[in-house]
């Protein structure tokens, strides 16, 4: 009797779950192989217009991780566990950036740091001269830009990744007389460890995959979305294209496959 | 409960976090204020809000459109999907439910490059243009719904009414529904504006006819006037205020954000 409820709710929960797994075949599975058949004919072939590409994109995301990274774990910490006045809406403006798609941000880049930008023209009026006039189009510009988006979003995840955290070890740990140093050292630092790294891996993996940034701004850099755009609709070379889309989602995978295993581990 | 030893580092850490908060408003309030320029530049007497809703009108009513259809079909998809992976485990739904969150760690180009690929015959059909938004809405429905079913004391009081007799059908009205309000509000929130806001694929999927307002919004940064391009961004954030109630209310509750927003 048991046995067949037990089978019933099997059934009934592989059913309830099979619109979704279906629409993951028709609308990722299929497409993606379809976009490897595509690349495969001339043996996914990667010239080096493409590896420079990959190496540009990956140096940026990295760079962008790491200080992201750096910059959101005090605001992370602050946010998930001390109380201060205005708090709701210091996490109501970090959640701004975050809603901007890439070319709004690249947008408001060109507002601020380009040719006349905001920050220019006040640098002008306190030092004489125009500083950062024109940064938003060169390597700096794109690395403010990401910056101004990922930081955000690295300290909200992080901030929910430390809410998690069990205090009790804390407690515990001040109970039999650790310090302050002590505790950070010794129970908070290891405990966040994980959190942080998973973060770290989550922001390189959005930063690699952001291209309405770059179509905005870069002129010179080249970045491996902004080559698969243009190889699509410039040169309509949808077999190159297709090749830099794979390359791009398997780095991609790859840094967000290795942020979930950390989560994965983090119990 | 700070020592006394830390109120320095407190207030250094206060002044950060102020920093950063202020650093995210300060570019799109700038734009606010060009916004209420008037657009010398299109030959336009007007306001820049009247240029862009007479020019780009279609786009917005198009993307308003598009993000409800994404806001339901990624319901009825998630919805009963997150209820089956909790009440109903079965071999292989722990897979089922990593698998959900796939699509946000896959860059927006690449997933658009493979829809035209794949679909090349369909193209310009917008059902394409919500699918492809729904990848990545999919997964915060069934993340929010599956956190509230395995932290709610469901099981227990589905099970108490079975036993005093409720049917089914007046468990699912009665208990799972009323339970899974607030959630569905909240993923509602969130989808709406991952929706209203997603480029990459509406870029790329875009036609002259169905053009949604962010591939618009490039449209305006690349050949219109500051103003103009400052009032589009200005009604685009509009779209941005579900999200940040949406972020306010989940609380407690774990979040990330993938390649969608």
């Amino acid at each position: 009797m048991m046995d067949v409820q037990e089978r019933r709710s099997r059934w009934l929960g592989a059913a309830l779950t099979a619109p979704l797994l279906l629409f993951f075949l028709l609308i990722l599975a299929y497409p993606v192989g379809r976009l490897a058949l595509l690349a495969a004919p001339n043996g996914m072939h990667v010239d080096a217009a493409m590896l420079r590409s990959l190496r540009n994109s990956l140096v940026l995301s990295l760079a962008v991780a790491l200080v992201s990274i750096v910059v959101c774990i005090i605001p992370a910490w602050a946010l998930a566990r001390w109380n201060f006045r205005l708090k709701l809406l210091v996490r109501s403006a970090l959640t701004v950036p975050i809603m901007f798609s890439g070319v709004v941000v690249g947008f408001l880049a060109i507002l601020t740091i380009g040719r006349v930008g905001l920050v220019p023209r006040f640098l002008e009026m306190l030092t004489g001269k125009p500083l950062l006039s024109g940064a938003a189009y060169g390597a700096t510009g794109l690395v403010l830009a990401y910056l101004y988006f990922e930081i955000p979003r690295a300290t909200l995840a992080l901030e929910s990744a430390f809410r998690e955290m069990n205090i009790d070890y804390e407690a515990a740990a001040a109970t039999l007389g650790l310090g302050p140093v002590g505790r950070m050292r010794r129970v908070i630092a290891p405990l966040a460890r994980r959190a942080i790294i998973s973060t770290f891996l989550l922001t390189f993996s959005v930063s690699l995959g952001s291209y309405g940034v770059a179509l905005m701004l870069s002129r010179r850099l080249t970045l491996l979305p902004v080559d698969i755009y243009t190889a699509f609709t410039g040169f309509l070379d949808d077999e190159r294209a297709a090749t830099m889309s794979l390359m791009l989602l398997l780095f991609a995978l790859i840094g967000a496959a290795c942020s979930r295993f950390l989560e994965g581990t983090a119990e | 409960m700070i020592e006394r030893w830390g109120t320095k580092r407190f207030a250094a850490g206060l002044t950060l976090t102020y920093g950063l908060a202020l650093i995210a408003v300060l570019p799109p309030l700038s734009a606010l204020m060009q916004s209420f320029q008037p657009p010398a530049s299109e030959g336009w007497s007007g306001s820049a809000y009247r240029y862009v809703l007479d020019t780009y009108g279609s786009s917005l009513t198009f993307s308003l459109r598009l993000a409800l259809f994404v806001v339901v079909a990624s319901l009825l998809l998630g919805v009963p999907a997150a209820y089956g992976l909790v009440r109903h485990p079965f071999r292989g739904s722990r897979l089922v439910e990593q698998l959900t969150v796939v699509p946000l760690a896959v860059p927006g180009i690449s997933i658009a490059m493979a829809i035209i690929i794949g679909y090349s015959a369909q193209r310009g059909q917008w059902l394409l243009l919500a699918a492809g938004h729904m990848l990545y809405t999919v997964a915060y429905v069934v993340r929010i719904v599956m956190n509230t079913l395995r932290n709610l004391p469901l099981r227990e009081l589905d099970d108490a009414a079975r036993t005093l007799g409720a049917s089914r059908l007046d468990r699912l009205r009665r208990i799972v529904a009323p339970l899974l309000a607030a959630p569905v509000a909240l993923a509602s929130l969130i989808v709406f504006a991952i929706s209203w806001g997603e480029f990459n694929v509406s870029f790329l999927l875009a036609t002259p006819t169905q053009l949604p307002f962010p591939a618009a919004l490039y449209g305006t940064y690349t050949s219109n006037s500051g103003p103009v391009a400052a009032a589009a961004t200005a009604i685009f954030l509009l779209g941005a205020l579900p999200l940040i109630i949406a972020v306010q209310l989940a609380g407690r509750s774990r979040f990330d954000y993938g390649q969608g927003a």
